[in-house]
């Protein structure tokens, strides 16, 4: 293939494409009109399931079989129900009912113990003077002798001790005091078990340990001669543990006298208007006066004293709360209150700071609450009841009650039961907050109350002795008293 | 399983105060009862409607959250309720003393 031009190359094929050319063609597609169309569907089912009631006793209602996951239901279920039961014990125990009825509270009688003393004795000596709780509630002290003297007491006193029989649940007779004279006060210690005050119409105080349960020789003390002017002692006390070191570091200091490790303080306040404060050991035969104060004695009018207390202290409160823990009030025959401080000086010492706007009649009872730092309540022989501020002058309540009252005793603030004369009740408890007795029935039965003690050790135990010689104890189950939040405040 | 179940509702009747025990299904159906059948029913119905409100009222303040308990208290009896996907249990429980 000569002669080619120089632009020869291989040939090269390629591929032939061939258009052929279409019409496109497209469609589409409108619509024009839609209409919805839905089939309702509705399953009703009934089946019919009989719960036949066979007559049964104490036997649940059931079908014949479990059905699957009651247990596993149960299981899960079952214990927040039983919590749920529980919670509710505890509240209606301590809830108040939104219910404006009250409930009335049943008092249940535990035992009457008659007491007659002496032969030959008229129905005069036959009053029950005193009665006393020990610190664990399974003894109580009865003190039996005349209640009126025309002049000086002629008449013995007997102190009657009864402790607690366990296999039968009740008092039984434990041992005889007996005295010259009536004894017109006693008190068991409030912690130290069995030991035993008591204070006479002649002026004196005695001191008893009743630990092994007889009357041996050095089981009494007495207190020296001529205190309280040979008169009548109108009230005893106990200190509790820091009013107790108050005194008992006041003798140290002002007398250096050494201090027992079981020395304990017991005040006594007489007719004569002087309120005494002894340092006592039962074991150590100490019986020392630390300090006598004459109430009022800066003005020359030396009060008959019906009844004192003192404070209660508390240490825990916050310092914008904390009050005086060095005050006490003293009652008296003409219804003046004395609002007194401790004082460490000597002897004779007035220790009146102020003097309250006080009762018509003679104050029968005095007593600090135990909640509320400062207050305390007075009775009187006209039926009043006052609640009293010591930072205030006058009462911040005043109860005139419709009926005659002798004695009184906290139960647990603000209740506290009041001791009932020439009534067919005997005993009746009074919320001092709000001013309305708390319905109890069952307190009842008792001639003229002449005095009343508390113990709440374990359950609630009111003692209560009149004037025919009886003591009745009833045991009240103050759980039920229903309280407000104002009362708890109280 | 049966003597468990029976069990647990002894346990529960025993407690101080319980008057009557209900289990009831999800239908309404009081399914063991210590009550008579009449009251029973009464219960059923009632406790039922009574639980299916207080679960909504639950679930509508809070979605999240859901009824595991309730109680109503009048002044003789308290009734609680403890409900579940499938039962409810019911106790009557007498307030007085």
């Amino acid at each position: 293939m000569s002669g080619l031009s120089g632009y020869d190359s291989e040939a090269v094929g390629f591929d032939c494409i061939i258009q052929d050319p279409r019409s496109l063609a497209s469609s589409s597609a409108q619509t024009t009109e839609f209409s919805e169309q839905g089939v309702a569907s509705q399953t009703s089912m009934s089946k019919d399931k009989g719960c036949m009631t066979q007559p049964e006793d104490g036997g649940t209602n059931e079908i014949s079989e479990i059905p699957s996951g009651l247990n596993e239901f149960l299981r899960r279920v079952a214990p927040a129900m039983m919590e749920q039961l529980e919670q509710n014990d505890r509240e209606f125990i301590n809830e108040s009912s939104d219910s404006d009825e009250e409930d009335v509270i049943v008092a249940k009688l535990l035992q009457e113990i008659k007491l007659k003393h002496g032969l030959g004795c008229g129905d005069h000596d036959t009053s029950i003077l005193g009665v006393t709780w020990s610190s664990a509630g399974n003894s109580i002290a009865v003190s039996i002798g005349a209640m009126q003297h025309e002049t000086w007491c002629q008449n013995s006193g007997l102190i009657k001790v009864f402790m607690l029989k366990r296999s039968e649940e009740r008092f039984v007779q434990a041992m005889d005091v007996t005295e010259k004279d009536c004894v017109s006060v006693l008190k068991y210690h409030p912690t130290v078990a069995a030991l035993l005050a008591y204070g006479t119409t002649s002026g004196e105080i005695v001191l008893c340990n009743l630990r092994n349960g007889s009357l041996d020789e050095g089981t009494q003390l007495a207190s020296p001669a001529g205190c309280h002017g040979s008169r009548r002692v109108s009230a005893l006390r106990w200190a509790d543990a820091p009013l107790a070191n108050i005194f008992l570091m006041m003798q140290i200091t002002g007398k250096g006298k050494r201090r027992g490790a079981a020395d304990q303080v017991l005040f006594s306040a007489g007719c004569d208007g002087t309120l005494n404060a002894w340092q006592v050991n039962a074991d150590q035969k100490v019986f020392e006066n630390i300090v006598c104060y004459h109430i009022n004695g800066d003005q020359k009018l030396a009060p008959d004293i019906t009844c004192f207390d003192f404070i209660v202290i508390y240490p825990l409160r916050p310092t914008d709360e904390k009050v005086p823990d060095d005050v006490f009030v003293v009652g008296t025959k003409t219804g003046k209150l004395f609002l007194c401080k401790i004082k460490a000086e000597v002897e004779g010492v007035d220790p009146v700071y102020d003097v309250l706007e006080g009762h018509g009649t003679c104050v029968l009872d005095v007593a600090f609450s135990y909640q509320r730092p400062g207050i305390f309540v007075s009775i009187s022989m006209d039926s009043e009841l006052r609640v009293y501020d010591i930072n205030q002058g006058s009462p911040l309540k005043i109860l005139c009650l419709d009926i005659p009252i002798s004695c009184m005793s906290w139960l647990s603030p603000p209740c506290v039961v009041l001791g009932l004369s020439g009534c067919e009740e005997s005993l009746r408890v009074y919320n001092v907050n709000s001013g309305r007795f708390v319905p109890v029935t069952g307190m009842n039965g008792c001639g003229d109350v002449t005095c009343v003690s508390v113990n709440q050790f374990g359950s609630c135990r009111v003692a209560a002795g009149d004037s025919d010689g009886n003591v009745k104890i009833w045991e009240l189950p103050t759980r039920h008293i229903k309280l407000s939040d104002d009362d708890l405040d109280f | 399983m049966a003597t468990e179940v029976e069990e647990t509702i002894k346990r529960i009747q025993a407690h101080k105060g319980v008057i009557g025990v209900v289990i009831v299904n999800h239908e309404g159906i009081p399914i063991k009862s210590s009550l008579d059948n009449a009251t029973s029913v009464l219960y059923a119905g009632l406790i039922g409607q009574l639980t299916e409100k207080a679960k909504n009222v639950v679930r509508e303040m809070d979605s999240t959250n859901e009824l595991t308990f309730l109680r109503a208290r009048s002044r003789r009896h308290e009734i609680l309720i403890a409900p579940d996907r499938e039962f409810i249990l019911i106790v009557i429980q007498n307030t007085s003393d």
